[in-house]
């Protein structure tokens, strides 16, 4: 089982060394950077795998560490001096099982990133909300908000980036819910996943 | 403490597999470290012994009998005092377990994220050229922390341990006999609770 997990985690490490090459050969702007985003998306399921096989039995993880530990990870990936921006995290402890995490993961990388890219632009002062808790009727809602220029129209633009949570949802069997409240807010009500025993 | 400049500062990278040796390779590159590569344990004892880097990535499964564990040991053994941080993908409690006892100056697990792997690169050379630097404590300092007193004589002897001075180099600058100086450098040990040259410039670096 051991040398599974080796593998694994040698694997990702593979694709994620493969996408960084590559992210530094090319000279296109647009290119450097879908690679930089893919590599992070490597990165942040890869961080789950180390997380995981640390403890030997384990099915899943406290998701408010893998939290703290993948928001820090994008923070230093598109780098961002910690400073700059506001990060408050409120999460409940809550051990997700694996199948559940990874689709989570993925969209908790894209709404960061995407807070992160478009929301302030440089500017310093920024912040973002991320909360994750279970809701009366049981399911997870997560929420991510931020204090930027918020969405420039409601109806979820055709990006790569809303595309792939569109698909992340439907696992989950997820409604997404984009708005504005003095900057971008997200909001993602979780009805099928499954708790870490 | 004296800045090394990044230009200066060499670095091994022992791993065989050659794309993550690539991708790391650049990823120092661009930092402005030099960077040489090795991809199994032969290739990496041979440039070691040759030309001591300033700081060694390790990979522990090399893909052969040898492992970057048993490379470290050999370091150990020889009294070759390079700092070496594993990079690996094993972080089982067993290998955990087996590396602590060679005293690494970092251990990165794979995949690795570069930000991390440039961080733990910096504080492994600042925490290497720390203990050079506390070297130039002075006696009464050392002999102050110490239950048994460090003669001149010796001080001198682990100054020129702690420069990396081979014992016949000792020999010559002390004026003393080999067999003096192995006498020297075994109280020296005694006295400060060690038994190697790396355990020594670790011990110093702590006092």
């Amino acid at each position: 089982m051991q040398e599974i997990h080796h593998r694994v985690k040698n694997n990702l490490q593979l694709v994620s060394s493969l996408l960084s090459l590559q992210s530094r050969s090319v000279e296109d702007e647009a290119a450097t950077r879908a690679l930089v985003e893919g590599q992070s998306r490597v990165q942040s399921m890869a961080l789950i795998h180390k997380n995981l096989y640390n403890d030997n039995a384990a099915s899943g993880l406290e998701v408010k560490d893998y939290v703290v530990q993948l928001t820090q990870q994008l923070l230093q990936t598109y780098g961002i001096n910690p400073e700059n921006v506001d990060l408050e995290l409120d999460v409940d402890p809550i051990c997700l099982d694996v199948s559940t995490l990874v689709p989570l993961a993925l969209i908790i990388n894209e709404l960061i990133t995407n807070a992160l890219k478009y929301a302030f632009e440089q500017h310093e002062g920024g912040a973002i909300h991320l909360s994750l808790k279970p809701t009366a009727e049981q399911h997870l809602m997560l929420r991510v908000k931020d204090n930027g220029k918020g969405f420039d129209q409601l109806e979820a633009s055709d990006g790569f980036g809303t595309k792939l949570i569109k698909a992340l949802a439907l696992k989950l069997d997820a409604t997404v819910n984009y708005f504005n409240d003095n900057g971008a807010v997200v909001e993602i009500c979780v009805k099928n996943y499954k708790l870490s025993q | 403490m004296a800045e090394l400049k990044k230009t200066d500062i060499n670095i091994l990278v022992v791993e065989d597999d050659t794309i993550i040796q690539l991708d790391i390779k650049e990823v120092l590159e661009s930092e402005g470290y030099v960077v040489h590569t090795a991809i199994n344990p032969g290739q990496a004892l041979v440039f070691i012994k040759d030309s001591p880097p300033d700081l060694i990535l390790l990979d522990i499964n090399l893909d052969d009998e040898i492992t970057g564990i048993d490379i470290a040991k050999f370091m150990m053994e020889k009294h070759i005092d390079v700092p070496y941080i594993y990079l690996t993908s094993y972080t089982d409690k067993k290998t955990l377990h087996e590396v602590k006892d060679t005293i690494p100056s970092g251990y990165i697990a794979k995949p690795y994220h570069e930000g991390q792997l440039l961080s733990t690169v910096a504080i492994a050379l600042a925490n290497a050229s720390r203990k050079i630097t506390s070297i130039h404590l002075s006696l009464d300092q050392i002999s102050e922390k110490l239950s048994r007193e460090i003669t001149e004589k010796e001080w001198a002897i682990t100054a020129m341990l702690a420069k990396g001075m081979s014992n016949a180099q000792i020999c010559q600058k002390m004026n003393l006999s080999v067999n003096t100086v192995k006498f020297h450098i075994k109280n020296i040990y005694d006295k400060l609770e060690v038994h190697s040259r790396s355990e020594l410039l670790l011990r110093l670096g702590n006092l």
